[in-house]
């Protein structure tokens, strides 16, 4: 079982990845939302490598429900899902049947349809990726182990 | 996995076994739908193997006997009635002592999220529902394309309100929204059996 201090490195490269990302978001938008989502799923992990009633999961759908039964982690789950939805459409959501409504543009046919990338630090990482950070704080050893913060746009 | 067979005892009432066990499982899915919803006059056919429902108002959910295998027929309030595998639902709830409750509490989910859906209408497209292994999942489909973080809180509340209740306290939920797709698309996230129409906005 990886310890807090494995986690928090892996979620700090998640957090190189996404600085590099976020240098030309256009470029792979939807790897922005998948990387935020895996960063935070490493400090998760962190946090129940400290946890022994939990310690180490596997699964994505154990992890939620993990993080939902446990009252003091209810708070995080709640950022938490949607950060692993938003990463879910990222990587799944493909609608081959968008070609044949072309012109109605209402379906979904690419990740910038539900995420604009104007919209991917403010309503993304900004609201829930920062908030998702400041709340597992609560749970890590002090200065948050080590962990490498995502800053939100608005304070650059 | 169990193969169950079921037949009509002498009193009427169906009898469901499990060849590997056994196991009589009348009490539980009888008794359990009798305490819930089930109100109204039951009319069975004692002449043929299958159990032959015919009711004034629909009761909650049946158990069906079926050659291959049982299914639950779930009868929610709003929409279509639709069928469960046993062998789905033992999974889901992970004993068969269970499978009485657990089916109760999907049709009280099933509800619980159908009011929830339509205090949404405006923004609710379609929203399906499925029973997988590792519990019951929800997809809601979105009006329209994009991300809405209002929205996915609101979903996050919906999610933690029904595992705060101990009215739903055997079944494990997932519940995610999808920007506006079609059903294909949705089938590709989960193996729905149930789907709530576009809800009525409140007038």
């Amino acid at each position: 079982m990886s310890s807090e201090a494995e986690h928090i490195a892996i979620a700090n490269r998640n957090q190189a990845v996404l600085e590099y990302l976020l240098e030309d978001p256009a470029k792979c938008a939807e790897w922005v939302a998948v990387v935020a989502f895996y960063k935070a799923l490493h400090v998760v992990e962190a946090i129940f490598s400290r946890d022994a009633k939990v310690g180490h999961i596997h699964n994505h759908h154990i992890r939620l429900e993990k993080l939902k039964r446990e009252t003091q982690y209810k708070k995080l789950f709640s950022i938490y899902r949607v950060l692993w939805s938003a990463a879910s459409v990222a990587r799944y959501l493909e609608d081959s049947s968008s070609s044949s409504h072309s012109g109605s543009g209402r379906l979904y046919s690419r990740f910038e349809d539900y995420l604009p990338i104007a919209d991917l630090r403010p309503m993304l990482l900004d609201r829930f990726l920062a908030s998702f950070e400041r709340e597992a704080a609560n749970f890590l050893t002090p200065s948050c182990a080590g962990l490498v913060r995502y800053t939100p746009a608005i304070s650059h | 996995m169990h193969a169950f067979t079921t037949s009509l005892d002498s009193c009427g009432c169906v009898q469901a076994r499990t060849k590997l066990e056994e196991v009589d499982l009348t009490f539980f899915l009888i008794l359990a739908n009798c305490l819930g919803r089930v109100c109204d006059t039951v009319c069975r056919s004692s002449t043929k193997d299958d159990l032959m429902l015919a009711t004034q108002k629909r009761p909650a959910w049946q158990y069906l006997n079926q050659v291959a295998g049982g299914r639950v027929l779930i009868s929610p309030k709003e929409g279509e009635p639709f069928g469960l595998s046993i062998d789905d639902v033992v999974a889901a709830c992970r004993s068969q002592e269970n499978i009485a409750s657990f089916t109760e509490q999907v049709c009280d989910l099933l509800d619980r999220v159908a009011k929830w859906l339509g205090e949404r209408a405006s923004e609710i497209h379609k929203a399906y529902f499925g029973l997988e292994p590792d519990g019951a999942v929800v997809a809601v489909v979105r009006q329209d394309k994009r991300f809405n973080p209002d929205f996915e809180t609101a979903l996050s509340e919906l999610d933690l309100s029904i595992a705060d209740d101990p009215t739903f306290n055997l079944i494990k939920l997932r519940v995610f929204a999808l920007p506006f797709c079609s059903d294909e698309t949705v089938a590709s996230f989960v193996k729905y059996t149930h789907s709530w129409p576009a809800p009525k906005a409140p007038e």
